[in-house]
């Protein structure tokens, strides 16, 4: 699942560069460059939320009671949530609409896609921490714990990286 | 590592253990047979999540699409056997070969390879089911509703019409108005998603549930290709699903991914949908790689020579054809010293594919080759693919491309990798394989009309191609003027698809017949090496009676008749299975398959529902969304298995 | 939805057999024939696909001998005794393994030599051979040709349609785009094909050395009537081509006689103004082809048609009949009026 996604976002990063040589500036005429306060704030958010979600997923590994796991995973969930409610502000921290340009098209799909993920891992996380709080809770949903871990971690890893296209690259290139 | 449960029995190699009365057989049959029992009625069909029964549905439904493509190619060919020709008009023909693409592409090729791949790598590596079974009956509606509504689109004249590759400006919004090419490229969701959905079964199992002893490299080469296409098909099909959304988001909401008046470009949509595309064709190709090395394994009576050669082809092929995807563009305004690069790497390619031919002469060389039907094919497919590996290299090279790009060489050339190369093997693997499916021998004189009618027919249809190209005729034109001089050989062509299309008719005849009268088959008819022929024929739902223990890369040449090392001890009333290591196959703990359940269907319903719905209007995404998650929701909700696992005390909150 | 099977009558197949024949012996010149080459572009790619055949056929011949050599001595052996059955001896496995090892590194170097050549070839032929390049600019509609002759001077500027003439000898450097989808300019007896693709500027060159009419046709499939998307080019020696260019860059006669004048006022009055220009009239629309000299070409509808009388009239009247989709709409016209036209629009030479 990491890999292909993670093979989709190297492809819309590609597909990203390959559109900024049909501009002569870029952004293109007229647009803001993007807002890097709000996405700032949203890369640190996804990146403290890896603190829970690492210590979630150490107690697990070591099969501690759930109601502990269960309590950290709500944190994740919760950054989670503040990320997508910040999302919402970068896309309009974009300065552009999606059908104004292929500069606005490929800059939404990039956020879109991520918000997708966003939105998953932060459900499936929600779900585990019910089973971990609520139970009735097995040896194997530990494993679904630590394996939530690192699909969590791959998506604030891709948004780093994406974020670094987006919001930071914009300005040198 | 924890199991609840000790590991089941594995017995040490160099140690002879005691033979398993008959008694205790019966009794392990009789326990498996009601444990893994398939329900009956249509609702036990529905909610199948067996994998061979998945697997056949997948392969009956395949033929289907290869029987409605054949017959797109069969029209093709008649509006061309003449110029000026009026059996169909414009709009038709461009739909008809649209679809001839798409189908024999999306729906027939990469479906098919994938399918004998989910039904012969569990047996092959003696697991009794793949890793995800509802998942993988999730695959199957999905592939079977994308097909559905590829042809209802068709048959009510909205086909799609702006070719398998649907090139931008051209498959855009203004140029394609309708919903043609926003069904085809919903069409791409639906069996993008199976596809993906393949590839993880297959990997998964093949790492994880192989049998003890069987260590990486003692795997048959066939489970090879299919890990190697598996993880093609993880790395190229995104590129598709982007760059099919891209399309899709221009059709429905307006973007500018390919429209050069804002920015867009029409080139990207040819970068992306050929990084996908190039590696499909090797995602087709490689599988019947691995159908030639057990066929001719069990035709040769030896094992394939230079097993470690032909695994590193298969990877170096697998690597190189990511890397080729340009020479698809050298028409385009890219410069030319980045193009040479793919000439490079595409003639490159051939030295791996190279490589398994002198392997595979050799072992013919020192084997007992017996000309059964299925070593006909492969014979066919020696003759046939090497001249499209040739053509294929001849096109590698830029100025000659310039000339025959986009003409019938090119149409001759890949029809004569695809047929020869993937189609013969495949037919090869019917004739190999349908004893174990079914029970029952293929009639060997049928096999045998079917094959010189398919081997003379795709030379007479598609060699004159090569000329045809060479002499100026474009692709994808639906008339030519009878000034150009190009009657003749197309006339020649045409009359070639008369023994193609006879050539499939005996193949079905011989399948139903023989389904209804065929010889029964053995477990073992061609004392062939591998593992599934260790089962019964037609195996039982559970695969084999005991999982067995390997010790050498050929188990059934290995162990001395009806002696093969088994592992005891997994339970018989529940779907029980064994993980065993990646590298070395060791055991490490139990894993339960998941029972047949009516999910998979219901969200390939919602699920494809809201596909579909997206055609049309983009809050289908929204609505899909939510209700995909429900489902998946139930499908994903922990569920307490009595004594199966540890329950954990939970700490009062 | 099965197909009527083909009827195959005698005559059929027997014409069938004597076009195989003539197609293998005759079928290598021809008007559109990469095999027929007339510049040096195509006849360097000619070169190159006779020894690529030859290498290929030579390889063929030599792997299948090989395979089939194999099959015969397998199906001649003795069986052997159990314990070999199914692996090669040391000594077979030896013979194997340096028989794969030799036939994969003539592999290597057969590839080796195939790049080196290809991408010499491909550079020789991708540089313009030959002093001031004759300059064409081409854009490429659903489904015709609009060309351009750019000149120093702009009043000497001219744009004609699916027609291309050019001085035999000299380079002739084309610019190329597309107004719609992608279309690919492709003459094969003079050389290679490049895209036109709307948004990018391409550029590809070439040179007629023997005086002729070369048809070319799209090679990008780009909508419903790409097959009948076909171009000429026409070379001819310096001197007549010097003055086909004088008469292009002049603007259209004007009509003599009362009947070409009746014609010029059914053209400008009817809806042939909304999208076609004759040059020396009001109309001026661009959607269409250029019609200025329109008597000058020897096809109408991008090469589909001869440019007679009965073929312009039918394609007037009813284009949809001949190239079905094609952008122009059918015209009612009374025979009077049409007589008018036809004779107006012959007279634009």
């Amino acid at each position: 699942m990491i890999l292909i996604e993670g093979a989709a976002f190297a492809l819309l990063v590609a597909s990203y560069y390959y559109i900024r040589r049909n501009f002569d500036t870029w952004p293109p005429p007229r647009t803001l460059l993007p807002e890097l306060g709000v996405s700032s704030a949203n890369v640190a958010l996804q990146l403290v939320s890896v603190v829970p979600m690492w210590y979630a997923a150490k107690l697990a590994f070591a099969h501690e009671p759930p109601a502990r796991i269960g309590k950290w995973l709500l944190v994740v969930v919760a950054c989670g949530i503040g990320a997508i409610i910040l999302r919402g502000f970068e896309f309009a921290g974009l300065h552009t609409r999606y059908d104004s340009n292929a500069y606005g098209s490929i800059t939404w799909m990039i956020l879109s896609v991520h918000l997708a993920h966003l939105i998953a891992g932060s459900l499936e996380t929600l779900l585990i921490a019910l089973v971990m709080l609520v139970g009735p809770v097995e040896r194997k949903h530990y494993t679904d714990t630590t394996v939530m871990a690192v699909y969590w971690y791959f998506v604030v890893g891709s948004w780093v990286a994406l974020w670094l296209v987006v919001f930071v690259s914009v300005r040198f290139i | 590592m924890t199991a609840s449960a000790p590991l089941p029995a594995v017995p040490d190699p160099d140690f002879r253990r005691d033979l398993i009365s008959p008694r205790d057989e019966e009794e392990m049959r009789a326990r498996l047979s009601a444990t893994w029992k398939e329900k009956s009625g249509f609702y036990g069909w529905l909610t199948s999540t067996n994998h061979k029964s998945i697997a056949k549905r997948y392969i009956v439904t395949a033929i289907i699409f290869f029987i409605l493509g054949g017959l797109e190619a069969g029209m093709m060919r008649l509006q061309l056997s003449r110029p000026e020709n009026h059996f169909v008009g414009p709009d038709l023909y461009n739909q008809i070969f649209t679809m001839h693409g798409s189908t024999m592409m999306f729906l027939f090729a990469v479906p098919v390879m994938e399918a004998v791949g989910l039904y012969l790598v569990p047996l092959m590596i003696g697991t009794r089911n793949v890793a995800f079974p509802r998942m993988n009956a999730l695959g199957y509606w999905m592939y079977l509703f994308g097909g559905v509504l590829l042809y209802v689109a068709f048959f009510m004249n909205t086909g799609p019409d702006a070719g398998w590759f649907a090139y931008v400006p051209l498959a855009g919004p203004q140029y394609s108005p309708g919903k043609r090419m926003d069904i085809w490229a919903q069409m791409i969701t639906f069996t993008e998603i199976a596809a993906l959905i393949g590839a993880v079964e297959i990997i998964t199992t093949i790492f994880k549930q192989r049998a003890p002893g069987m260590s990486l490299n003692r795997m048959p080469l066939f489970v090879w290709a299919e890990l190697i296409t598996s993880f093609m098909i993880i790395f190229a099909l995104p590129a598709i699903v982007v760059s099919s959304t891209m399309l899709a988001a221009d059709r429905l909401v307006d973007t500018h991914f390919f429209n050069p008046a804002e920015g867009g470009d029409a080139i990207l949509w040819q970068h992306l949908f050929w990084f996908f595309g190039h590696p499909e064709v090797y995602i087709i190709f490689i599988p019947a790689l691995g159908m030639v090395s057990s066929v001719v394994e069990a035709f040769t009576q030896r094992r394939i020579f230079g097993y470690p050669a032909m695994i590193l082809s298969m990877v170096s092929t697998a690597f190189l054809g990511f890397g080729l995807w340009v020479h698809h563009m050298f028409a385009t305004p890219l410069p030319q010293l980045g193009q040479s690069f793919f000439t490079a790497a595409s003639a490159a390619i051939s030295i791996p594919s190279g490589v398994q031919i002198f392997c595979w002469i050799a072992t013919i060389w020192g084997g007992r080759p017996r000309f059964s039907t299925a070593f006909k094919f492969i014979i066919g497919f020696f003759f046939l693919f090497i001249i499209g590996g040739l053509t294929g290299v001849m096109i590698a090279s830029i100025p000659y491309d310039l000339q025959v790009h986009d003409t019938f060489f090119v149409v001759a050339h890949f029809h004569y990798v695809l047929i020869g190369g993937a189609v013969f093997p495949l037919w090869a693997g019917f004739y190999y394989w349908f004893p174990k499916l079914s029970g029952r021998m293929l009639s060997e004189r049928a096999g045998s009309w079917n094959f010189w009618l398919f081997f003379i027919g795709m030379n007479i249809t598609f060699f004159p191609m090569h000329i045809l190209g060479l002499l100026g005729m474009p692709r994808r034109v639906y008339t030519y003027l009878p000034e150009m001089g190009w009657g003749g050989l197309n006339a020649l062509a045409s009359f070639g698809a008369v023994f193609i299309v006879a050539s499939v008719c005996v193949f079905l005849f011989n399948v139903w017949n023989s389904l209804r009268r065929g010889v029964p088959a053995g477990d073992n008819p061609w004392n062939a090496p591998t593992l599934e022929w260790a089962t019964t024929s037609p195996p039982p739902s559970y695969g084999h009676l005991y999982i067995p223990v390997v010790e050498g890369r050929d188990p059934l040449w290995d162990a001395a008749p009806g002696e093969l090392a088994v592992v005891t001890g997994l339970r018989t009333d529940r779907h029980e299975g064994l993980i065993t290591s990646i590298m070395d196959a060791i055991p490490e703990r139990r894993y339960e398959f998941k029972e047949p359940s009516i999910l998979p269907l219901l969200l390939a319903v919602f699920g494809g529902g809201t596909i579909v719905i997206a055609i049309f209007s983009p809050w289908g995404v929204t609505v899909g969304a939510i209700t995909s998650f429900i489902i998946l929701a139930g499908w994903f909700w922990p569920t307490i298995s009595p004594d199966h696992d540890t329950p954990v005390a939970r700490e009062p909150l | 939805m099965m197909p009527a099977r083909p009827r195959v009558p005698t005559r059929f197949a027997s014409t069938l057999s004597a076009c195989v024949v003539v197609a293998f012996v005759v079928g290598c010149s021809g008007w559109q024939s990469a095999l027929d080459p007339k510049g040096p572009r195509a006849d360097a790619v000619a070169k190159l696909h006779w020894s690529l055949v030859t290498v290929a056929a030579v390889v063929y011949v030599i792997v299948i001998s090989a395979l089939i050599y194999a099959l015969w001595r397998g199906s001649r052996r003795e069986l052997p005794d159990q314990a070999h059955i199914h692996r090669e001896t040391p000594e077979q496995a030896d013979t194997m393994k340096r028989g794969v090892v030799i036939a994969v590194a003539i592999t290597a170097v057969v590839m080796l030599s195939f790049v080196f050549t290809s991408v010499s070839v491909g550079s020789s032929v991708a540089r313009v051979d030959g002093n001031k390049p004759l300059r064409i600019d081409v854009v490429g509609h659903q489904w015709w040709w609009e060309v351009k002759y750019p000149d120093a001077d702009p009043h000497n500027n001219f744009e004609t349609a699916n027609e291309i003439h050019v001085p035999v000898g000299r380079p002739v450097l084309i610019k190329m785009t597309a107004q719609d989808v992608i279309h690919s300019f492709w003459a094969p007896n003079i050389g290679g094909k490049k895209d036109l693709i709307p948004g990018h500027e391409t550029v590809t060159w070439f040179r007629a050395d023997s005086a002729g009419v070369y048809r070319g046709q799209c090679a990008e499939f780009c909508g419903h009537e790409h097959a009948k998307m076909a171009f000429f080019i026409v070379a001819e020696p310096r001197l007549e081509f010097e003055s086909w260019l004088q008469k292009q860059r002049g603007e259209a006669p004007q009509p003599t006689d009362s009947l070409t004048q009746a014609g010029q006022k059914v053209f400008l009055s009817g809806p042939c103004v909304m999208c076609h220009t004759i040059s020396g009239t009001p109309a001026a629309a661009t959607a269409g082809p250029n019609l200025t000299h329109l008597a000058s070409r020897r096809t109408i509808a991008a090469g589909t048609l001869p440019n007679n009388t009965g073929n312009l009239a039918g394609w007037i009247l009813d284009p949809q009949t001949i190239k079905p989709g094609v952008k122009m709409p059918p015209n009612q016209l009374d025979p009077q009026s049409l007589r008018a036209l036809l004779a107006y629009l012959e007279s634009l030479k």
